[in-house]
């Protein structure tokens, strides 16, 4: 007898439920989150007002999606060729300095692209440190040729994502392991050849996930293509709504970039493929090809170039601008930005983190097809653009006050005061929940797969049930993945620019704003100070996660 | 001590156990053996509390735990388990995991516990382990870990789920003799799971036998091994080959390759046309005999060879051999027919096409 509850071994695998229909509403109720500004955005994209989309499809279209294609594009194609390069070599050959790269190179992770935008054009652009250091060597008639917008977007988001395909593909290189490239050179491949036969194709889901995370990254970026004054869907939503004023406009835009996003993700998908991710034998470490003299040095310089313009290079402009600003820059009202910037990150972390919590035990208590969609429905939203999440949930928090006014009005009397909600923090805390929520969701569930049902039975056997087992069993537990998720929530919530900017309620200006105020009145200098904050509270995630990963 | 009167299980509307019946009395340690999906592991988790038996009554220590309208919870049962995972909190370290149910897991606990936990794990072989964690420990280092675990609080009954399941055959055997040992020291009621019978035999006096959600046979493990209740119980305790026979007397089957003496598991009258179980023990190598079978193949088995036979008239046969003799496959050997226990049953309760020439080889 095989009976469909018991694996090989006659475990009961899945049990009925022992959660309440609480549970399910729960996780109904989050995944309603990401679904609002999704449903807004697919409303609006249905009933087409026809005056604001002949404007949009003549004026500003055409320009708006080339700009955002070549973006995209190129950005995807670089940073998938610089991200799995650094990491094959890190993670498989031996050179000078490879210990330090391993790690140094997920440093960039800390710098947002609208901070690296604005320290790079300090450091090269006309009147820059470098090219004024070149004429004082050289002469007037020397320096670097202009190159432009385009070029100078691609290459900032580049240097910016980069370490997203580096993390997941050194991961993947790492974990095939010597043993995938052994196997290829008893069947006679060199080195280079068994690279691009056996370790390649193995890592191209690794590689093919990380350049859909940058792909995603890009369409939803704003900072960085606002200090390049390149238009692409972001800029164009940000322009429509504060400039035109037009909320309908923002929200036609807002509905075609998601419609590109979801072609990316669709792309991912069919680009992946069927590959798995599985690992051929273990990890063998130490087991590194030796390369010779000249490729090494070759290997220390290519990391060296990247680290120092990606990272070293910006921090240390960064550092120079803010020594000179500082006396004059610095005053109370800096105080105020970082508090709210604090706050918001504290709220949105304590929120999300609730949020995640409920979620997993939810699947975890109520198993089955319907909480672990609810789940995936609710954790889309990393992949949603920041700006269409602000258009999205200001409308709708909009049509929420319409809603309460015309309930008032009908308790109270028609004299009732308008229910206004759209310039409360709740907008911001929505928006970030829906783009966050993954963040913080992922540490959590890890942690919960660590508590096996048979803790639970193993604990109730020993008399300790209920709030007890709470306390003793899964808090514990659970404790390292909640406190994970609040930091990479918080720090995240801190850098994070559109959302903030476009829905932030009045006078609200945090750190992030204040970088975008300065940079976008060209004022780069003083706005080192508040960026350099944003870069060390950055830090933080990025080398607590080299410390796990090291 | 343990009492199982008519329990019925099932899983939304599939039944998974159909009223099983047996008693363990107090100091004794039972076993319930059967293949994968048999249910026997469900009847375990009844017992702990865990799942809720549609029908039937639960009595240990003279305490009802569960009956028509009565379900305790698992933490008012005080029943030890032994999980199949071992389910150790990775959290805790040893210490942290033996104490786990002596306290309320306060820090001036850990200290009081202290004694307990250095005697407990003096006792399953770990002294001194305290500050590990339980990834830093064997499969077999766990698994003590979790039988001190499950003996702190005193249980009136020990469960163990397939506790010899993940440890590697040359540990199993050992381990499960030394918790023999453990339990027969301290006098504890035991209720083992397992889908193995010489782990069954190890460590059990007492075995049940469950199929498709019904116990065919609870008795001595040495009477479940030569008085087996029926053909499933025979084919799952050990290995054998299904002869046709008829019965000549009491005490006597004639077979198409030798008559066999001996105590017959069921009293039949003479003429009644049976199945007679030959285990690999039961035929014995004898040069001297003048019945010849020939080699058909051989499994070395360290003390023992384990040769397939078959004899002129098709008739196979299975036989334990000390493995100095070393006999090649295709040489004809002597061997004799010894049986003191003879499992038979009538012909009638056959399974599958038994003819003379087609015999059911059991392994």
């Amino acid at each position: 007898m095989s009976a469909p509850w018991a694996d090989a071994a006659g475990t009961p695998r899945s049990r009925p439920p022992v959660g309440g229909r609480g549970w399910l509403l729960a996780a109904a109720g989050i995944a309603l989150i990401t679904a609002t500004p999704l449903a807004v955005a697919l409303m609006s994209l249905l009933n087409p007002d026809r005056e604001v989309w002949e404007h949009l499809a003549q004026h500003v279209l055409p320009r708006v999606l080339v700009n955002t294609a070549w973006l995209v594009v190129a950005v995807s194609v670089l940073t998938g060729i610089i991200g799995a390069s650094l990491a094959w070599l890190t993670a498989t050959c031996e050179f000078p300095g490879r210990r330090f790269f391993n790690w140094a190179l997920l440093l960039p992770l800390a710098v947002p692209g609208y901070v690296l935008a604005f320290a790079l054009a300090g450091l090269l652009e006309y009147t820059g440190t470098v090219q004024t250091a070149m004429r004082h060597t050289f002469g007037d008639a020397a320096g670097l040729p202009d190159i432009g917008a385009r070029a100078a977007s691609i290459a900032t988001l580049t240097l910016a994502l980069f370490p997203y395909v580096y993390l997941i593909a050194r991961h993947a290189f790492a974990t095939q392991g010597v043993r995938a490239l052994e196997v290829a050179r008893s069947m006679g491949m060199s080195p280079a050849r068994g690279f691009r036969r056996v370790a390649l194709p193995m890592a191209r889901p690794w590689i093919a996930t990380g350049v859909a995370l940058v792909a995603m990254e890009t369409l939803a970026d704003f900072g960085t293509v606002s200090v390049f004054n390149y238009d692409t869907f972001t800029t164009a939503i940000y322009q429509a709504w504060f400039a035109l004023f037009s909320l309908d406009a923002a929200l036609q835009l807002a509905s075609v970039l998601l419609l590109l996003v979801a072609l990316a993700v669709v792309t991912e998908r069919r680009f992946r493929g069927r590959a798995r991710f599985e690992a051929v034998g273990s990890a063998a470490a130490g087991q590194r090809i030796n390369l010779a003299r000249r490729p090494a040095l070759a290997a220390s310089a290519y990391c060296s170039v990247v680290f120092l313009i990606a990272f070293l290079l910006p921090v240390l402009q960064l550092l120079a601008w803010a020594v000179q600003t500082y006396p004059a820059e610095f005053d109370p009202r800096y105080l105020s930005f970082a508090t709210r910037s604090v706050v918001l990150g504290l709220s949105a972390a304590l929120l999300i983190v609730t949020l995640a919590v409920l979620l997993a035990y939810a699947v975890r208590l109520r198993p089955g097809a319907s909480t672990s969609v609810l789940a995936r429905a609710a954790t889309l939203g990393y992949a949603i653009p920041g700006a269409v999440l602000a258009v999205g949930f200001f409308v709708a928090v909009a049509g929420m006050g319409d809603a309460l006014t015309v309930l008032a009005r009908w308790l109270a009397g028609p004299g009732a005061a308008p229910v206004v909600l759209t310039g409360t923090v709740l907008t911001l805390l929505l928006a970030y929940s829906a783009r966050f929520l993954a963040v913080g969701h992922g540490p959590v569930e890890s942690a919960m797969q660590r508590i096996r049902p048979s803790l639970d039975d193993a604990a109730r056997g020993m008399g300790v049930a209920g709030f007890s087992l709470l306390r003793r069993v899964h808090l514990p537990i659970l404790g390292a993945g909640i406190a994970t998720a609040a930091l990479l929530v918080f720090v995240d919530v801190m850098k994070e620019l559109p959302i903030t900017l476009m829905t932030r309620p009045f006078g609200w200006d945090t750190l992030s704003v204040r970088v975008f105020q300065l940079t976008s009145e060209g004022h780069w200098q003083r706005a080192s100070v508040p960026a350099l904050a944003i870069v060390l509270a950055g830090l933080i995630p990025v080398l607590a996660l080299n410390r796990r990963s090291g | 001590m343990l009492t199982i009167e008519g329990l019925v299980h099932a899983y939304a509307d599939e039944r998974v156990l159909e009223g099983i019946d047996f008693t363990l009395e107090p100091g004794r340690i039972g076993c319930l053996l059967g293949p994968s999906g048999c249910g026997k592991t469900t009847v375990l988790r009844c017992v702990a509390g865990f799942e809720r038996p549609a029908a039937g009554r639960i009595t240990a220590a003279g305490r009802q735990l569960s009956g028509p309208g009565l379900h305790l919870a698992p933490e008012h049962r005080h029943i030890g388990m032994v999980f199949q995972d071992y389910a150790l909190m990775p959290h805790l370290d040893v210490a942290g995991n033996v104490a786990f149910g002596l306290g309320r897991g306060s820090r001036a606990g850990r200290d009081r516990h202290a004694p307990r936990v250095a005697e407990l794990l003096a006792l399953v072989g770990l002294p001194g382990l305290e500050r590990r964690f339980p990834h830093e420990l064997s499969g077999g280092q766990q698994q003590r870990v979790a039988l001190a675990r499950a003996l702190a609080p005193e249980p009136a009954l020990l469960l163990l789920d397939e506790p010899f399941s993940n440890l590697d055959a040359s540990l199993r055997e050992r381990l499960a003799i030394e918790v023999r040992d453990i339990l027969k020291a301290l006098g504890t009621t035991a209720l083992v799971v397992t889908h193995d019978h010489q782990d069954a035999f190890a460590v059990a006096d007492d075995v049940g036998v469950l199929n498709a959600g019904r116990l065919l046979q609870w008795d001595t493990a040495y009477n479940v091994y030569h008085r087996p209740a029926n053909r499933f119980v025979a084919g799952f305790v050990g290995q054998g080959v299904w002869l046709p026979g008829v019965v000549r007397s009491p005490g006597t089957v004639e077979t198409a390759i030798a008559t066999a003496t001996g105590r017959m598991t069921q009293p039949l009258p003479t003429g009644t046309e049976v199945e007679l179980l030959l285990r690999p023990d039961d035929v014995i190598h004898d040069d001297g005999s003048a019945l010849k079978a020939r080699v058909v193949n051989r499994r070395f088995r360290g003390p023992q060879f384990l040769y397939d036979l078959v004899m002129p008239n098709g008739q196979r046969l299975l036989s334990a051999v000390p493995s100095h003799h070393n006999h090649a496959i295709g040489e004809m050997i002597g061997i004799r027919i010894e049986t003191e226990h003879m499992v038979v049953f009538p012909r009638t309760e056959a399974i599958g096409g038994v003819g003379p020439a087609h015999a059911i080889v059991i392994e």
